[in-house]
Order: C-alpha cells, then sequence, then structure tokens
C-alpha cells in the first residue's frame, strides 16, 4: 500500500520526539541478559531440506515395498513401460495411485489441522472439532446400511459411500458453523460447544445406523473406520485432486490473517483482518479437504493433529511457512505410514487409520507432557 | 478530525454498559479515560475503536461513522493496545511487533525495529514471546501498536487508543510508556488512554473524563480540573487530598 512519495516524516522529526528518543538512546532501558537464540535461517534451512527428503524417501519405499518388492531398476523400467506384465501392473495400476491417494490425503489433513489450531488458536485443535469427521462418518453409514436395501447401477455404487460421507461432513459442518453464528462474543467458544452438541448427535445416528445392520455391513463399516488407501484408483484420484487442490491454494492465503487471529479475535480486527470472512473461509475450506480426504480413505486419525506441530516445532508458528510446509508433510507421513501398513504383516494390509493412531497417540502424549513442562517453566 | 463518541450506548445480555457516553479525543492530547471497576472504560474504549457493536449514538472518525470504515482502512490509522493479550504461539518478540504491519502490506518494515527500539525492546528481538515476562509482553504489544501506526508520508490522523498501558509495568517504564504516549499526542495523533493511576494522570494527560456506572461522571476536562479531590471522591468513594509539590505540581493522597 505503497502510495505517492515513498519519503517519510520519521517519528523522531519533531524537537519532542528528539528530546526522547535521545533519553531512550543514551540511556538505554536493561533488557533481560538472556542470549538471544540464533538465527533462525540455517535451522529452517535445514529442515526445510529435511523434509524435502522426507518426501522423496516416502516416495521411493512406496514404489519399491509391499507384498513384492520391487528393485530401483524395476521401477525405472516400469515407468517407462518397459518391465514386464505384472511389474509395470503393481507400478500402474497399484503403486503409483495408492502413492498419489496417500500423498493427497495426508496433504488434506495436515494442512486442514494446521489451519484449524491458528482459527482455534489451540495447538491441539483437530478437524474433527467443526464436526466434519462425525458429519462423513453419518454419511458413510448411511451408505453402508440403508445403501444396500436398493439396487444401483454398479459404477454407481462404488461412489455411493464417498459421496455420502463427503455430503455428511459438509452438512454437519455447515450445520455447526449456522447454529453458532448468534453469538456475537467469543465465537469460537460457542462453536467448540455446537461442536460438542453436534458429535454426540451424530455419534447417536452413527450407533442407530449400526443398529439396523446386518453383520457384513457392520464389518465394512468398521473397517472403513480404521482408515485405508485400498481402494486406490486413478479415477478416486482425479476426483480427490480436484477437492485437494484448490484448498491447498485457498488455505495459505489466509496465512497472515491467521497470524493476527492468534492475537485473538479482537486484536485481529484492530489489524484490519475481517475475522468473520478469514473463519468462514477456513472452516468451510478445510471441511471440503478433510470430507473429500476421508470420503475416499475412511477415517484416518492424528495426521490433522500430529504433523502440523512437527512442523511447527521445525519451523516456527509463522503460518506463511507452516500451511505449505504441513501439507508437504503431511503427504509424506501419510505414505510412510501406509508403507509401513503394508509390510508389517504381508501379504495382509494393516488399516492405515490404526497405524497412524498408534504411532500418533503416543506422539500426542508427549506433545501435551512437553507443553505442561513448558507452561510450568514460564510461569 | 477528531474522534468523537456521541451519546454512545452498548448493551449486552439485556443490560447496558455504557450509556448515552459522549467523549471527544482531539488529536494532539492525551485524553485519560478514569473511573471505577466496571464503570465501562473498556467497553467505551472498544466502542471507540470499532470493535464492538453500538446500540445506540455514533462513534465518528475524521467525520465519518467509525462503523462505515472499511476494517483494512480503519487498521492503517487507528491502533488499540488492548488490556491482555492471550497468545499461546510461540512466535519471536519480532514476529509479533511485525503482525502490527500487517495492514501495510510490505511498506516500511524497518518502523517493526524502529518501534521496538523505542520501547526497549531491541536486545530481545529474538526471544520467544512465551518466555517474556508479564511487563516484556506489555511492551511488546505497545511495540506492535506503534509500529501499526507509525507515521509515514501517506498516514492520514493516527489514532492510539490503549486500555491500561501500565499494566504490569515498572514505574520507570510506567513513566517511559506515559511520555512515549504523549509524545506521540504532540506528534499529531489522537491518543486516549485508559489510566488507573490520577497521579501519572495528572502528570502526563491534557485532559480526562471520569466514568462512574456506565455513565459520564465528570465530562471531558483539562486534568487539573477534571481530576480534583472532590470529583475522585465522588467516583471511587475514597477520601483524598491534594498535596502541592515544590515545583508547583498537584499530588494527590487518601487523606
Amino acid at each position: 500500500m505503497e502510495r505517492g512519495g515513498t519519503a517519510r516524516r520519521r517519528i523522531g522529526s519533531t524537537g519532542a520526539e528528539k528530546r526522547l528518543r535521545r533519553k531512550i538512546f543514551d540511556n538505554p532501558l536493561p533488557t533481560s541478559q538472556f542470549r538471544p537464540v540464533d538465527s533462525r535461517g540455517q535451522r529452517d534451512l535445514n529442515a526445510r531440506v529435511g523434509l524435502i527428503v522426507l518426501c522423496l524417501l516416502a516416495a521411493a519405499l512406496g514404489l519399491m515395498l509391499g507384498p513384492t518388492d520391487l528393485s530401483w531398476s524395476q521401477i525405472g523400467h516400469a515407468l517407462l513401460h518397459q518391465a514386464d506384465g505384472p511389474t509395470n501392473t503393481i507400478i500402474w495400476n497399484l503403486r503409483l495411485p495408492r502413492l498419489l491417494l496417500g500423498a493427497l490425503v495426508g496433504s488434506a489433513l495436515a494442512i486442514s489441522g494446521a489451519a484449524l489450531q491458528g482459527l482455534f488458536r489451540n495447538p491441539l485443535a483437530d478437524p474433527a472439532l467443526i464436526g466434519v469427521s462425525s458429519g462423513s462418518a453419518v454419511g458413510a453409514v448411511t451408505a453402508v446400511v440403508l445403501g444396500s436395501r436398493w439396487a444401483w447401477p454398479p459404477w454407481l455404487e462404488a461412489w455411493l459411500l464417498p459421496f455420502c460421507a463427503l455430503a455428511g461432513g459438509l452438512v454437519v459442518t455447515w450445520l455447526i458453523y449456522r447454529l453458532a453464528r448468534g453469538s456475537v462474543e467469543s465465537r469460537v467458544l460457542t462453536l467448540l460447544l455446537v461442536g460438542l452438541a453436534l458429535n454426540a448427535l451424530a455419534a447417536a445416528l452413527v450407533g442407530m445406523m449400526l443398529y439396523l445392520a446386518n453383520d457384513a455391513q457392520l464389518r465394512r463399516f468398521t473397517f472403513w473406520t480404521l482408515g485405508s488407501l485400498e481402494a486406490a484408483t486413478w479415477e478416486r484420484c482425479a476426483a480427490l485432486t480436484l477437492i485437494v487442490v484448490p484448498g491447498l491454494v485457498v488455505l495459505p492465503r489466509m496465512a497472515k490473517p491467521l497470524n493476527a487471529l492468534l492475537l485473538g479475535e479482537a486484536a485481529a480486527y484492530h489489524l484490519g483482518v475481517s475475522v468473520e470472512s478469514v473463519r468462514r473461509v477456513v472452516i468451510f475450506g478445510c471441511a471440503w479437504m478433510v470430507a473429500g480426504a476421508v470420503a475416499s480413505s475412511g477415517m484416518i486419525g492424528f495426521v490433522g493433529l500430529v504433523v502440523p506441530h512437527m512442523v511447527r516445532l521445525l519451523l516456527g508458528p509463522d503460518h506463511r511457512r507452516l500451511l505449505p510446509w504441513s501439507a508437504v508433510a503431511g503427504g509424506a507421513v501419510l505414505v510412510l505410514a501406509d508403507v509401513a501398513a503394508r509390510i508389517v504383516d504381508p501379504p495382509r494390509v494393516l488399516p492405515i487409520g490404526l497405524l497412524t493412531a498408534l504411532v500418533g497417540a503416543p506422539f500426542f502424549l508427549w506433545l501435551v507432557w512437553r507443553d505442561q513442562r513448558w507452561r510450568e517453566g514460564e510461569s | 478530525m477528531s474522534l468523537v463518541a456521541d451519546k454512545v450506548t452498548v448493551r449486552a445480555g439485556g443490560c447496558s454498559l455504557i450509556h448515552e457516553i459522549s467523549v471527544e479525543a482531539r488529536p494532539g492530547e492525551l485524553l485519560a479515560i478514569m473511573g471505577p471497576n466496571g464503570a465501562g472504560k473498556s467497553t467505551l474504549l472498544h466502542a471507540m475503536s470499532g470493535a464492538r457493536q453500538i446500540a445506540g449514538g455514533q462513534v465518528q472518525l475524521e467525520g465519518r461513522n467509525i462503523q462505515d470504515w472499511p476494517a483494512d482502512r480503519l487498521a492503517r490509522q487507528r491502533a488499540v493496545l488492548a488490556q491482555s493479550v492471550e497468545l499461546h504461539f510461540p512466535f519471536t518478540v519480532r514476529e509479533v511487533v511485525k503482525l502490527g504491519r500487517l495492514p501495510h502490506g510490505e511498506a516500511h518494515l524497518d518502523v517493526v525495529d524502529e518501534a521496538m527500539q523505542l520501547v526497549g525492546l531491541t536486545g530481545l528481538s529474538k526471544r520467544s514471546y512465551l518466555t517474556l515476562s508479564g511487563g516484556e509482553r506489555q511492551r511488546v504489544h505497545l511495540a506492535r501498536a506503534l509500529a501499526q501506526v507509525w507515521p509515514t508520508q501517506d498516514s492520514g490522523q493516527r489514532v492510539l487508543l490503549l486500555d491500561e498501558p501500565t499494566n504490569n509495568l515498572d514505574p520507570r517504564h510506567q513513566h517511559e510508556i506515559l511520555s512515549l504516549a504523549k509524545q506521540w499526542a504532540e506528534g499529531g495523533a489522537i491518543v486516549a488512554a485508559i489510566l488507573h493511576d490520577w497521579n501519572l494522570a495528572l502528570r502526563f494527560a491534557d485532559r480526562a473524563v471520569i466514568l462512574q456506572r456506565g455513565e459520564v461522571a465528570v465530562p471531558v476536562q483539562p486534568v487539573a480540573q477534571a481530576l480534583t479531590p472532590e470529583h475522585l471522591h465522588a467516583a471511587f468513594g475514597l477520601k483524598l487530598q491534594a498535596l502541592r509539590d515544590g515545583g508547583g505540581a498537584t499530588w494527590i493522597t487518601p487523606a
């Protein structure tokens, strides 16, 4: 917003201000005796390089490991369609779409977690707060239980569950947002309370559907809640790309307002942020991406919670770095988790949500414990 | 060009927090807003900053209703130091101060360091905000507010609203901050500050208003006439006397 000439009146230009400056500089105020922390620059660079290496590692392992381990040269040939038939099929029909789906889902979950933690000013917030996961669960269980009562054409049946999960997640988020709209003060608190109530309601609806379900349906839904990338196909990747990419473009644009929001809603308003519109964009942007991710791969917990934390430890809390790098790290972490799920008990594949929870929950505990110690040290 | 509150009423939960309060803050002056706890001082300040919905009356800046100002345009001219800011993320001091330049995009970022220098934070610029003491945090947010409305050639009428700026500060910093506020007023800014210490107000403010139970008890007038033992006794219910020191300055102490 540089307008006109750039020569500006410096504060020290009036006599009184000059006197004040002199007074301050001639007689510097005592500052605390702490040694300043070394510049973030080098650490930042190391962290970024590390995250990129993590991505490359994830991509390489994602292609190499599985029920059939492939060598570098096999992968290279297969990528050029010059390997033998089965290897080509493994790479092009199984591992590449699975890699892409994992990266998309992980990025969507992690960047949404980072943005929501900023919006709620709580480093322990998670996409479940805005009801999107429980809404998707309602949609999914409805599709599983009631969907089989009618005959669907096969091509439609494959899309029924993802579509219902996407719709369910968006509808519940929209309801929470609408119901929380009335209050002017402490909107965040109202959102949390309304979210709590609607999450409970959604859980009851899921329970009701399970009551109606038969054994096969029960099993199918249970596995859906554990999350899996088994259904990776190019069509699914394409659909999810259309959902995730707009979010990856829009959310980083909210980085500066989110930084201001960390100071509180009033302070953000005083800094010129239109709080309501930022809240709307972040909530619905995240709901859109998370619902898409859940629809295509089921419930995968802890990625949205833990990955932004990891990135915050490495790169600091500035959302201009945090949001894009959370997306990068989230994709890598989920692909690595999927690799682990494939090699633990071959040829069976562990549900990936099970794995992220097994690793994520202790990590989360460690974060809480560390946070607690930090706060005690602070006071 | 002043910041005018005209018969402003703010309601919350069915009762009015402030009722038909009229106050004018002029450029070049430091206005002290005083009154006992719960008198509506912060509510008034937030109404004057545009952050608070107003039920009756209006607040005008440069002759225009403050509710009609676009938030980003207003933010280039008006900064607020809140009573308390809760920040739980490990930003460095400089990053927090730099948030004050948010409304200005990338223009004049060197202002950030000057603002930190002015409030004596230079040595702390790379420290994590979470490791600071209460008084240091207060100064960080003051530097942020100053950076936000730092005088540049294209800034219009600048407004600085301070809600208990001396909170958590040691006596020396209380004096530093208030003389800074006064210098900014003398530089042409509109400065209004909620203060509790009437002796500091007598020393630094130009005019003062006393609120009581959501209404104006003593209308805005020069500080020596507004802050008399009688007025303060009526507002605070404390028996007071005025003493004069050798230099002719007035001190108000409990009798």
